[in-house]
């Protein structure tokens, strides 16, 4: 039958995934991530063929780490030189590179064995939601986020804070305190 | 310990059981029944030489807006509506918030000592979590504050609280 033709190859295409790592951990996606990337979601999977699918990841910038993650995770490097080692916190890498602590958390969560380089190679990051044609007019589906992204106060309108049910009044005496205007947040370079 | 510092110690409950008889922590139950609550607003006025300052009885801001919890009168307004408040109900936590980034006394705000703690931690999440930068603590210089940009205070960071499988 023809027909059967077009099931396999739908069966074995790549198709291309997007994920928004905005407000997400990236230790926690890279897990959800390295299931696409090597093809864990399909039926037809097996671990010594190559199967997996394309994840393009947006936002890597805006990834969030938990509590003090930021400050206290180290990465250590060695370059086998006598004095060669070297560590640095998480927060000092991500300024370096603002892809590379999704980019090895993938890589610790990958297979440890001689499909890792091709998996890694299918797995595209951009820091911002600017990504080349050629890469988004692959995508034909969206990753659901693990987290939900959290709304600062900000976001809400005067009108919708004040309409806002509130738990106790302010007794008699209270003197309304008016703040000084604050500095404006300095921008980044 | 002498009974005198037991008495210091315990002088918190003290000043508590204080405020439940004078009625002082439990204002918004008789917000509809007692006079209108009127706050008090500092105005600066500088001309020339002289310097105004007047404070201005105004009405409070929460008029109207207090919401009438069911359950027994002697609970706090967190433990009557039983919510389960996360760091990221920031329309609720700023409520407990004042002006300068700190958390209202319990004797303004009404809440029991179990739920008053609860809340402190909250407010420092949300604050770390930069979901209410302009209400921070101003008392601190900028690198010690939770909005500013030093070093690796401008990332985002979550709590394991609001992780969802
Ligand atoms: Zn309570």
């Amino acid at each position: 039958m023809a027909h059967n033709r077009v099931i396999q190859w739908g069966a074995m295409a790549r198709t291309w995934w997007l994920y928004d790592a905005k407000f997400q951990c990236p230790y926690r996606s890279a897990e959800k991530l390295c299931m696409y990337l090597e093809g864990r979601h399909k039926p037809l999977y097996h671990p010594l063929s190559d199967v997996g699918d394309h994840v393009v990841v947006i936002n890597t910038r805006y990834v969030a780490m938990a509590e003090d993650l930021w400050r206290k995770q180290q990465y250590k490097h060695d370059t086998r030189y006598a004095g060669g080692k070297s560590s640095a916190t998480a927060w000092r890498l991500h300024e370096a590179d603002y892809t590379k602590i999704l980019y090895k958390a993938v890589y610790s969560a990958a297979p440890k064995n001689l499909l890792r380089p091709t998996i890694m190679r299918r797995l595209h990051l951009y820091p911002e939601e600017d990504v080349p044609d050629d890469i988004i007019g692959n995508v034909s589906d969206v990753i659901r986020q693990i987290q939900v992204v959290p709304k600062p106060l900000d976001s809400y309108s005067a009108q919708e804070i004040e309409e806002f049910p509130k738990l106790f009044d302010w007794p008699e005496d209270h003197v309304i305190y008016k703040r000084k205007a604050t500095t404006e947040k300095k921008e980044e370079s | 310990m002498s009974a005198g510092m037991r008495f210091v110690n315990n002088l918190h409950k003290l000043s508590y059981r204080l405020a439940l008889t004078q009625k002082i922590g439990h204002q918004n139950r008789s917000a509809h029944i007692s006079p209108l609550l009127k706050a008090r607003e500092v105005i600066e006025k500088t001309e020339g030489n002289v310097t105004t300052i007047e404070g201005k009885i105004v009405d409070s801001p929460r008029k109207g807006k207090i919401l009438d919890a069911p359950g027994p009168d002697n609970l706090c307004p967190l433990c009557r509506l039983d919510l389960d408040v996360k760091y990221t109900d920031v329309k609720i936590i700023s409520q407990f918030v004042q002006e300068d980034g700190n958390i209202v006394p319990r004797q303004i705000s009404g809440l029991c000592f179990p739920q008053h703690r609860q809340m402190i931690h909250l407010i420092h999440k949300a604050h770390s979590a930069g979901l209410m930068q302009h209400l921070r603590p101003h008392i601190f210089p900028e690198e010690y504050s939770h909005m500013s940009d030093h070093a690796w205070k401008k990332y985002n960071v979550y709590y394991t609280e609001i992780i969802e499988e």
